[in-house]
């Protein structure tokens, strides 16, 4: 029987409200778990089979025919089903898993109980299909940590995605070096390619994508459109690259940061879709060169106003220097700065005085908390990059 | 777009991404201008000046590396 729906509405975009202008005798029964079969597909509209039932709905994410959903039966009269609320996102619920899985005809294994639950608690509407592209990936591709199978969870249920063949390279640009340890290999192969002999226009193009001198004002800013400018620079970099293909130890060094820099290009376009925007700059302090990882997560808040959660480590390798954390909104910053040293009476002297010049200077307002205090860059940007994951 | 149809095919030349593959597309769908606020940027800038000014030159740096900047 075919229940035509009145009243198809949604309550949040992946609650299902339906009805049915039929009587139904075999109302699924609350807070079970149901398959909705996709038996027909129509412009916006899908026909899925519910328990024997077929029933007319607007699905909150595109499915083909034959797909299978799993979800979670809210009332029975009339019927509404939730597809994103398994759980809650401190607690799931192992058997409620397994449930999911059969219910899909899929094998508990470890991967799939993974995966499953990652989708739960990104709330993402559960599709067979996808569950299983999803699991034959990391089967595929192992050892694979938690932000990366945010990113491909991410990109799977994106409206771009077609085929799981498509991700196999983006898993493997994100997986074979994290970000802030290419920044670290991209910042010592410039310091190695410094002490070559190399033409000035190639030292000027570096100088002018990625260096910042925090002691010099009149030193240029960084150039407005690094995207597009690390793109030029990479193929400048391999014009000389060809030239100097009789020079051994020049061209493996142009060569080595080409690829460094490609690595960094596609890990950062990746990461953008997911309105994270992590970036490093080199610093010239007096002469010394030092390396700044930064990232930036852009988070929409309640009013519908945009704020950033700014995480900025300086130092390179085992040099750690500090770093601050905090939050950006239209009108200011706050967070806490975390310096190696003891913080003394003159540190914070100096740090309340440079802070004034600062709000001077920007007219933000300015909360930072000055304290002592060491973290791993890596653990750091580790345990940033994991969020991606809730986030996916 | 040019220069970026470039890059993709010097990272496929160099065995980065597959010929043929579709990774390009698939990112290309998905790039994002970045819309970080420049008043963000800015004071990231000064907020790392503040980092090293307070800790007061102890910095470290590579007093060894040879460098001509």
């Amino acid at each position: 029987m075919i229940s035509s729906l009145d009243n198809n509405k949604y309550i949040s975009l992946d609650v299902l409200k339906l009805s049915s202008k039929g009587f139904l005798s075999n109302l699924p029964q609350e807070n079970s778990i149901v398959t909705l079969k996709v038996v027909e597909k129509f412009d916006a509209l899908y026909k899925v089979l519910i328990d024997g039932e077929v029933f007319q709905t607007k699905l909150p994410i595109d499915v083909n025919k034959g797909d299978l959903l799993v979800g979670k039966v809210i009332t029975n009269n009339p019927l509404t089903i939730g597809l994103d609320n398994f759980g809650q996102l401190k607690f799931i619920d192992q058997q409620v898993l397994v449930d999911i899985i059969k219910k899909f005809g899929i094998k508990v294994t470890k991967t799939s109980l993974t995966v499953v639950e990652k989708l739960v608690v990104a709330k993402k509407t559960l599709v067979k299909s996808k569950v299983e592209d999803l699991i034959s990936l990391i089967d595929n591709d192992i050892e694979m940590i938690d932000y990366q199978v945010g990113i491909l969870i991410g990109l799977m249920w994106s409206a771009s995605y077609q085929r799981k063949e498509d991700l196999y390279e983006v898993a493997k640009i994100m997986k074979e070096i994290p970000f802030d340890k290419l920044c670290n290999e991209i910042f010592i192969s410039i310091i190695r390619l410094n002490g070559l002999n190399l033409p000035n226009s190639i030292y000027d193009e570096i100088k002018k994508v990625f260096f910042v001198n925090i002691v010099d004002e009149s030193f240029p800013n960084l150039a407005a459109n690094k995207n597009s400018s690390v793109i030029s620079l990479i193929l400048l970099l391999n014009s000389w690259a060809e030239r100097y293909i009789n020079l051994k130890t020049e061209s493996d060094e142009l060569n080595y940061l080409i690829e460094k820099l490609i690595k960094y290009h596609f890990q950062k376009k990746i990461y953008n879709s997911f309105n994270f925007f992590p970036d490093f700059y080199i610093i010239i302090n007096n002469k010394e060169l030092d390396l700044v990882v930064y990232s930036y997560e852009q988070l929409n808040g309640s009013l519908g106003n945009k704020y950033y959660k700014t995480d900025i480590i300086c130092g390179y390798q085992n040099k750690y220097k500090g770093l601050i954390d905090g939050v950006f909104i239209n009108t200011g910053f706050s967070g806490k700065m975390n310096i190696i040293d003891s913080v003394t009476k003159e540190k914070t002297s100096i740090f309340d005085s440079l802070i004034n010049k600062i709000i001077n200077k920007t007219n933000l307002s300015i909360n930072l908390l000055l304290s002592q205090g060491y973290t791993s860059p890596e653990f750091k940007y580790q345990a940033k990059a994991d969020l991606l994951n809730i986030k996916a | 777009m040019e220069e970026e149809e470039k890059l993709y095919q010097l990272a496929k030349l160099k065995g980065l991404i597959k010929k043929d593959s579709i990774f390009s597309e698939a990112v290309k769908l998905q790039n994002k201008e970045e819309k970080i606020p420049n008043k963000l940027t800015g004071l990231t800038i000064e907020l790392v000046k503040l980092l090293y000014s307070t800790q007061a030159s102890k910095s470290g740096g590579n007093k060894d590396d040879k460098r001509s900047i």
